[in-house]
């Protein structure tokens, strides 16, 4: 006997991520997920906005990590509340373990949330969590292949991070092929430029996702 | 694998099945799921279970989008320009896809 079943695999996960941001919308929370590659910067780009923006909007930060507790140490230095989540091993974060972290926040006093995502080009993409936007952090010593070798998560991205520009002259990353890359699998996108280290392109990304806040307040507000 | 399984679980409760013999399930090539792999999981999951001998089928499905500038489909491989007109993804309408198509059994 054949019986259809015609269920999606990531269901459950989709109904949790549903229901995240039910609850980060009726606080008037924009929720931005960062993904990359481990050691593309992600961190240390948390580290440069918060410097940047935490006198501005309330901001707290979801830590996603194997193992450790070091970038969430990192995130604490800088004053804003943070919340590690290990996962032991797995490769990505899911919906319901941000269900949990969100929890240990005090969501009454927030405006903006990060999740720094488990660093991991591949399952981080196929997993909603509730957020508003995606960003895809990529750095120059990755290589310019990165978009065409993992094509979803460019796709998903509402905007790509290329750190570590400082670096591009001791590289033979070709920028033109990159941004071509990029632009084919999501159009709609916005590629910025920036160093985490050196603290160039903060600007045009501070000010990029000043507009998407305000943007997602907006469309909150039906305006 | 553990999702797969639960919902593996409520329908033969649901239809009353005593043996399973069969799971179909499609996968976009997007999702970045290895069908080896996947196989593999399912193997080491199921065989000291009620389930043990029941073969996983995976269908693949081809990545598709239609253009940005052009509005005709095209087929995702390597490049993911579009072949007519150089054009990039508008809208990805196939290639995402992580669903169990039907089960088999009595």
């Amino acid at each position: 006997m054949e019986i259809k079943v015609l269920r999606k695999i990531l269901s459950h996960n989709e109904h949790q991520a549903e229901n995240n941001r039910d609850i980060f919308h009726k606080h008037g929370i924009v929720v931005i997920n960062m993904m990359s590659s481990p050691g593309a910067g992600k961190t240390t780009i948390l580290e440069g906005t918060i410097d940047r923006l935490k006198a501005k909007y309330k901001m707290a930060v979801i830590e996603g990590d194997l193992m450790t507790s070091r970038d969430a140490e990192r995130i604490h230095n800088k004053g804003v509340p943070v919340v590690q989540i290990n996962t032991e091993g797995g490769c990505h974060l899911s919906a319901g373990m941000i269900y949990k972290a969100s929890h240990e926040l005090d969501l009454e006093n927030l405006e903006i949330i990060f999740i720094e995502n488990v660093g991991n080009l591949v399952c981080p993409g196929a997993f909603d969590l509730g957020e508003n936007f995606k960003v895809v952090v990529s750095s120059v010593p990755e290589g310019d292949d990165k978009p065409l070798k993992y094509p979803l998560m460019f796709q998903e991205a509402r905007a790509c991070i290329l750190n570590k520009v400082d670096l591009l002259s001791h590289t033979n990353f070709n920028l033109h092929n990159f941004l071509k890359d990029v632009y084919s699998l999501n159009n709609k996108g916005t590629v910025l430029q920036l160093s985490a280290t050196a603290g160039t392109g903060f600007d045009d990304w501070c000010r990029w996702l000043e507009g998407e806040y305000q943007w997602e307040l907006a469309k909150k507000h039906g305006k | 694998m553990e999702n797969m399984l639960s919902i593996i679980n409520a329908q033969i409760q649901a239809n009353n099945l005593k043996t399973l013999h069969k799971v179909k399930i499609v996968v976009g090539s997007l999702t970045g799921i290895v069908p080896e792999s996947l196989d593999f999981c399912w193997q080491i999951c199921t065989e000291n279970s009620n389930y043990a001998g029941a073969a996983l089928e995976i269908e693949q499905r081809q990545a598709a989008a239609l253009c940005s500038k052009c509005g005709r489909e095209y087929p995702l491989k390597e490049d993911y320009s579009c072949p007519l007109c150089a054009g990039g993804i508008g809208q990805i309408i196939a290639g995402k896809e992580l669903y169990i198509d039907y089960l088999e059994g009595d």
